[in-house]
């Protein structure tokens, strides 16, 4: 069972509702540039790609597809998002959604 | 012609051609729109069957620009209402939502609900609505056809530039034809590794040179000049004698500096270039360092107009690369002391000119103050903080210097403050250690130590007034500012040896990431960072530690 189906209907609905105000006044695209941007200073898209040509070395080319490269790399790629990014985007969002309700 | 009028049709469509043209046109000059380069062109037989289809790409390109990008106001308020998966229900927010590109489905991946679509209606192919990628049901696998991806790019575009952010947006390289068969034909690659002295290069003196050289090698080690020139950006303006261009022979200047030669390079074309440009510089007479940074930043400046010059929207406001890199912009309040009112004025900026040994205000006391204990509100500044806290401290301009106040219509006494209202990139500070006055001509020697990371935003125009320690503003996304964006890290000294009338120049400089080298003219040694913190400073290059993406 996946995590996301554990958490609480409610809180899910809330998502729901402030991803949804995201996407409409268009900061969800701000976030994501953000975001972008951050992890491209930290070199995060040269090391996922580091760590995906490792796992596809040894593997069939043929057959290989983007889930199970996904279903491999995504933990070690999460691991590797850097703290300080994480904080960033958490207080960026908080601010656009607690700023919205004001 | 009338029919045309009447239905209006044909016009439209001349004008959305016309559009498209226009769209084009800007998005080949940000990312290279390459039609001639075919390779792996389409993904599968299915993308290749569904192109084949009469409304195939139309589809497509809908859904990619209505939900994948959402280009306008509308698609974005349609995009957010529609980010629901079918199967799943309003309440869940879906992950990995696809919308089926044959009929009106969105569903989750992760619940593999546009997996089950996709087997029970035989509609082959989903597309990603968070990334635009293309899934094919039967391949089981994401898909990559060059024709789906290049009206994708160019829909990302086209919302980007809406959102007024096309510039902003990141894009990897991917190299032309042209480049590729350049590199091609240059198969060596330099690797570079911690012992290489790439990048360093010795300059011949070439008879009192030195104050050249010094800022030369300060210049040549800028990390965002470094890549304007190394990416081959600049478009030379003379075009009947392109010998005759700085800015040409900067761009030379930084290829001899990365040919990995090791013999010292003689720059005698650069002086020739700066003594037919900044004809007060000519001469081989010992010349003021400061001077010759800014005269050469000057002719640099005045040889990249036109090209990316000053911008059309303000004729006042130049991108060029110099003013990119080195212009900030600084107010200056003045106070009437009487209504209270304040004008403001902003200038541009290049360098700041910071004041040394004891100021006017201080002179004025010790001399009231002779005979008496003395007793003084301030000191001689120590550190470049001091010298910046004192460039922006409110200072009175006296009875003898009363300005015209605006509100009272009369002069009155004012005191005046200096800001910084807007950072550069790179922050060039001039300790003015050579004092002219009309009784003397003196070298301050003082030691003003100076920090290798500096941050700024105690002397920003909006921090004024509150105190950097006590409640630090949160950072606030929102609008934009940063903590980070004010903070500096250092990255070349120049320094001077011997008295106001003869002496030498030479330069500290910041390599490969954190090494620093010294460079005395053609001599160039292996440093510390504590050497150069060390070191008396005449002029100190700071680079902003964090770029925002403009």
């Amino acid at each position: 069972m996946d995590l996301k189906d554990k958490i609480d209907p409610m809180i899910d609905e809330v998502r729901h509702q402030a991803m949804r105000k995201l996407e409409e006044n268009g900061k969800k695209d701000e976030l994501k540039r953000m975001l972008r941007n951050r992890l491209n200073e930290n070199q995060f898209d040269e090391k996922v790609a580091e760590l995906c040509k490792n796992y596809m070395k040894d593997k069939n080319i043929e057959t290989l597809t983007v889930d199970e490269i996904l279903r491999n790399v995504t933990p070690e790629a999460h691991r590797i998002v850097p703290d300080s990014v994480k904080r960033e985007l958490l207080t960026a969002i908080k601010g656009l959604i607690t700023g919205d309700q004001q | 012609m009338i029919k045309s009028y009447l239905t209006g049709n044909s016009d439209n469509k001349s004008t959305d051609e016309r559009q498209d043209d226009l769209e084009d046109k800007g998005f080949k000059a940000i990312c290279d729109d390459r039609e001639d380069l075919k390779y792996g062109s389409a993904g599968c037989s299915h993308v290749e069957a569904f192109k084949a289809t009469k409304h195939g790409l139309k589809n497509f390109t809908l859904i990619f620009s209505n939900f994948v990008v959402a280009i306008s106001v509308e698609a974005k308020k349609r995009k957010s209402q529609a980010m629901i998966c079918f199967n799943c229900g309003p309440q869940k927010y879906p992950t990995r939502l696809h919308a089926c590109l044959e009929c009106i489905y969105f569903g989750c991946y992760q619940h593999k609900h546009i997996h089950e679509h996709a087997k029970t209606t035989k509609h082959n192919l989903a597309i990603d609505i968070t990334w635009g990628y293309v899934y094919c049901y039967p391949c089981r696998d994401y898909v990559y056809d060059s024709e789906l991806e290049r009206i994708g790019k160019r829909k990302k575009w086209k919302a980007n530039k809406l959102m007024g952010t096309a510039f902003a947006q990141y894009y990897t390289w991917e190299p032309t034809l042209h480049e590729l068969e350049i590199l091609k034909q240059n198969s060596q690659r330099r690797r570079i590794s911690d012992n290489s002295y790439i990048g360093l290069r010795g300059l011949i003196n070439l008879g009192n040179t030195c104050f050249m050289n010094c800022i030369v090698q300060a210049l040549t080690h800028t990390p965002l000049l470094r890549d304007y020139f190394l990416s081959d950006k600049h478009i030379c303006q003379f075009r009947d004698d392109p010998s005759m261009c700085l800015v040409c022979e900067m761009s030379r200047l930084f290829q001899e500096f990365y040919s990995g030669k090791s013999t010292p390079h003689i720059p005698f074309k650069l002086l020739h270039l700066v003594w037919t440009h900044a004809r007060h510089l000519a001469g081989y007479e010992q010349q003021d360092a400061h001077e010759f940074f800014i005269a050469t930043l000057d002719v640099l400046h005045r040889h990249c107009k036109g090209s990316n010059g000053p911008s059309n929207s303000n004729p006042h406001h130049c991108t060029c690369i110099i003013d990119q890199i080195f212009t900030g912009n600084l107010q200056s309040d003045v106070v009437c002391q009487y209504c209270k009112g304040v004008s403001t004025t902003i200038d541009p900026f290049w360098d700041i000119s910071l004041d040394l040994g004891p100021s006017l205000h201080m002179r004025q006391q010790l001399a009231a103050s002779s005979t008496t204990q003395t007793y003084c509100d301030e000191s001689e500044p120590k550190s470049l903080l001091d010298c910046l806290e004192r460039f922006t401290r409110p200072e009175h301009l006296g009875s003898s210097a009363k300005i015209k106040c605006s509100t009272c219509q009369i002069n009155q006494e004012s005191t005046k403050q200096l800001s910084m209202k807007k950072l550069p990139i790179v922050a060039s500070f001039h300790l003015k250690r050579f004092e002219h006055s009309n009784r003397f001509h003196k070298k301050i020697s003082t030691f003003i130590s100076f920090p290798q990371y500096l941050d700024m935003s105690p002397f920003m125009a909006s921090r004024r007034g509150c105190k950097p320690t006590i409640d630090p503003p949160s950072p606030s996304y929102a609008n934009g500012s940063q903590l980070n964006e004010n903070k500096y890290c250092l990255f070349a000294v120049v320094n001077h040896s011997g008295t106001i009338e003869t002496g030498h120049y030479t330069a500290y400089v910041r390599q490969h990431k954190d090494q620093w080298f010294k460079c005395d003219d053609h001599i160039i040694t292996r440093a510390s960072v504590q050497d150069v913190l060390d070191s008396e400073g005449y002029l100190l290059f700071y680079h902003k530690e964090f770029l925002e993406y403009e």
